[in-house]
């Protein structure tokens, strides 16, 4: 599937590396071919409304079996299951929010990749734009403080330890001539 | 004073957003205490299937394995001693999750498996369990409720300590070693 070439690629590669020493690890290769598409159920049609939704809930879980990446872009089996189990939900009317707490009362908050938008978790979602608006008016102060700030004074006369010091070279200078 | 109030805010802001991101599925399931979710599985031994509905009453050691496991192969005697010595008590199933009937069946002869094995062909039981790889056992008391989960090959004395807690009816600590774990397989369908 296009929506998934991005996630394949990333997978690809990590089975090139990672191949060889899962295959001696975890048995034969002929034990590790993945089930034939026809033993799989029917894919589960949606309108396009439907898949609208189990798009944006698949964006939001995340694949447990795998690093930072959502139902929707990883192509793991656990992903492919737990999409099936979304669009099951979504023909069943399920709502949102209904499927996104199924999800947490077996995985907890870890399945879901955004934090939730509500108590003291609106805290991760507020503190990064606070920090950035703070950091810039930190930034603009100290500028206007800087602008602000009297010009150096102009260098004075020479101290007596300067001119003892140019009298002396001008002795060195005249001896060198 | 204010420079490291700053300094110790920010600090800890990065603190959290470390944590956040490098934060993982603990031992603790949240499903412990609640109702064991409803399946139904074919069997590989017979042409008929089980479902958890059946053994109601029962206090039943729920198995999620593969023959692709390395860590299965060690827990596999276990459970089948495990079996041989409280069943039909304690119910025994077990099944195998991403795999084939072929090298499923050939697991089973292998370690001489006689409890309920049957497979998830869909994925679906594993989901409902929230499971994250193989071996993972629940264990559910006889109301039905999930008492604890074992991440992990289960040892001879694992097995008996969780058998006293079905018995017992309590809920148990989590456990096990999520390292000795084997993710559900992340190769593309």
């Amino acid at each position: 599937m296009r929506r998934r070439r991005i996630a394949g690629v990333v997978t690809l590669a990590a089975g090139i590396v990672a191949g060889p020493a899962l295959a001696q690890e975890t048995g034969s290769p002929a034990e590790r071919v993945p089930p034939a598409a026809d033993a799989l159920p029917a894919p589960v049609q949606l309108t396009p409304e439907q898949e609208e939704l189990a798009a944006e809930i698949e964006s939001m879980l995340k694949c447990p079996v795998c690093r930072s990446q959502s139902v929707r872009t990883s192509r793991s089996f656990m992903a492919e299951d737990m999409s099936r189990r979304i669009r099951q939900m979504v023909a069943e009317g399920r709502t949102k929010d209904e499927i996104r707490e199924y999800f947490v009362a077996r995985y907890g908050d870890y399945i879901v990749l955004a934090p939730r938008k509500e108590g003291f978790i609106w805290t991760v979602w507020v503190l990064p734009f606070a920090l950035v608006l703070g950091g810039a008016a930190g930034i603009v102060l100290v500028a206007r403080r800087w602008k602000g700030r009297a010009p150096p004074p102009p260098p004075g006369p020479p101290s007596s330890s300067t001119s003892n010091y140019m009298q002396k070279l001008e002795r060195e200078l005249e001896e060198t001539r | 004073m204010k420079r490291l109030l700053v300094v110790l805010v920010l600090v800890g802001v990065l603190a959290m957003f470390v944590y956040a991101l490098t934060r993982e599925p603990t031992l603790a399931s949240p499903l412990v205490g609640k109702p064991a979710p409803a399946f139904s599985m074919p069997l590989y031994a017979a042409d008929s299937s089980l479902s958890l509905a059946q053994l109601e009453g029962t206090p039943v050691v729920l198995n999620f394995w593969a023959s692709w496991c390395l860590a299965c192969r060690d827990e596999a005697l276990v459970l089948e001693e495990g079996w041989r010595e409280h069943g039909p008590d304690v119910a025994f199933l077990g099944i195998a999750v991403n795999d084939e009937e072929g090298p499923a069946q050939a697991f089973i002869r292998r370690y001489g498996k006689t409890y309920h094995l049957g497979s998830d062909d869909d994925g679906s039981v594993a989901v409902d369990y929230g499971l994250y790889g193989v071996p993972e056992t629940f264990f559910i008391g006889r109301d039905g409720r999930i008492l604890s989960r074992h991440i992990g090959p289960l040892s001879g004395a694992d097995l008996e300590r969780r058998i006293a807690e079905l018995a017992a009816g309590v809920a148990g600590d989590a456990s096990g070693d999520p390292a000795a774990v084997q993710p559900l397989r992340i190769e593309e369908r």
